[in-house]
């Protein structure tokens, strides 16, 4: 697995890692996703904690924007694009851990995702990757995402993003058990 | 901590035994883990434990439950046999800065403290040098660590910054594990004397217990008082207590 990275790469991701285990804020989290943005060769990055239902993602219980635009973060808060989003319905459907967005949009063809899609493009979010983690016991569900308007992701940043994506989503659950006093995970010793 | 001191190769290393800490769901997955960083830090032996405790070391009433990599099987037997635990100058250490220690500077600060038979029987073991990495959850009161250690002084701040890195993700694959991990005390309690547990818990006399078991008065006070012995309890309902805390019985 590590063979696969630079001295360069294998620094930063273990700084990452090591940022994302003593991590407990949100402004930490962001600041650890645009660290993995730059690593990912990606522009824009974003992750988000949500509960999965019959249909998807039922309810968003957290964002931390890294530097998705924020127009397209009130628009997707206002039209409620989670219930539409492909990359979001591919992950709650597979639960598959990290996947390129171009895989993920074969699934979905119909007009509305096309339509999303065309949006997302407005700005700058064509194509991308998404790592994400789903809790059966919870039924919830983390994404990090890491988008650009130019397809520059490989196998290699999938691996990286394979990677970071379980110590992302343990930071994030505990950021989010923190500030609601709940517990999300099995709580080790 | 500067990563940046680490060659490629020790990096690669140490990111394959995080990710391996990830993915980590039973013993024989920990032993794998415990054998790659033992060579990571070039140690000859290793070992793993899980104990409740505090500020004064580790409980009275818990003994740790150890997951071992290659340490002495003969040590063990002492080690437990003797509760070494509670004089281990590395553990007190562990539940009061957790974190990675090497054994020499650890042996230096609890100098007078620590009892010459120790000292003496980790020798003769070949447990000299080594360097210890370790987590202490206080609001679980748990801590763990994990030895790894050798005859020759081998080790240095160097391979305590390795531990210092490591020692979390090894605590949440072991403490992920705990309850699969097969405490010491549960190979000293034979068959007879958890059946003789479990009638205590139920309740039952030593008179009844002994028609239970179909066994004389006087040799389930006999079982009853081994037990005392073994668990260190007071009485044979401190030893049931101690029993179901150490999961001996159901």
């Amino acid at each position: 697995m590590s063979k696969d990275f630079c001295k360069n790469e294998l620094i930063t991701i273990l700084e990452i890692i090591e940022s994302a285990r003593i991590c407990g804020t949100e402004a930490c989290l962001q600041q650890l996703i645009i660290q993995a943005k730059e690593l990912l060769n990606a522009d824009y990055c974003i992750c988000g904690l949500g509960k999965t239902g019959a249909n998807g993602l039922s309810e968003v219980l957290m964002i931390a924007n890294g530097d998705y635009p924020a127009e397209w973060l009130n628009l997707y808060k206002t039209e409620e694009l989670h219930k539409v989003d492909p990359i979001v319905k591919h992950h709650c459907q597979f639960s598959s851990m990290t996947q390129f967005w171009s895989d993920s949009f074969r699934s979905y063809a119909d007009e509305i995702s096309k339509k999303f899609l065309n949006d997302a493009s407005d700005f700058g979010l064509r194509y991308g990757i998404t790592g994400g983690v789903y809790v059966p016991e919870t039924k919830n569900i983390s994404l990090f995402s890491f988008a650009s308007n130019h397809n520059r992701f490989s196998v290699h940043h999938k691996k990286i993003a394979d990677i970071l994506t379980l110590h992302f989503h343990k930071t994030l659950v505990q950021i989010y058990e923190s500030k609601n006093m709940t517990e999300l995970s099995p709580q080790y010793l | 901590m500067d990563f940046k001191k680490f060659s490629k190769k020790e990096l690669m290393q140490i990111l394959d035994i995080i990710q391996y800490t990830l993915a980590c769901k039973d013993e024989f997955d920990l032993k794998l883990i415990l054998e790659l960083t033992k060579t990571l830090v070039c140690a000859d032996l290793s070992i793993s434990a899980i104990a409740k405790g505090g500020k004064e070391g580790v409980s009275s009433s818990c003994a740790p439950k150890i997951l071992n990599g290659n340490y002495p099987d003969e040590w063990l037997k002492i080690y437990g046999n003797e509760k070494l635990y509670f004089v281990d100058p590395t553990i007190w250490h562990n539940f009061q800065h957790p974190g990675a220690q090497l054994w020499d500077e650890t042996y230096g600060l609890y100098g007078g403290k620590v009892p010459q038979r120790f000292i003496s029987l980790s020798s003769d073991f070949g447990l000299c040098h080594g360097v210890s990495g370790g987590y202490y959850n206080s609001k679980s009161g748990t801590g763990t660590i994990f030895g790894f250690g050798a005859k020759r002084k081998w080790c240095d701040q160097y391979h305590k910054d390795i531990m210092s890195i490591l020692a979390p993700h090894l605590h949440q694959a072991l403490a992920r594990i705990s309850s699969l991990v097969e405490s010491p005390l549960s190979k000293s309690i034979s068959k007879r004397e958890k059946e003789v547990l479990y009638w205590i818990r139920e309740g039952k006399t030593n008179w009844e217990i002994s028609q239970i078991l179909k066994i004389s008065e006087c040799t389930v006070k006999f079982h009853v008082q081994n037990i005392e012995n073994k668990l260190n309890a007071v009485n044979k309902h401190h030893a049931v207590a101690i029993a179901l805390e150490n999961e001996l019985i159901n």
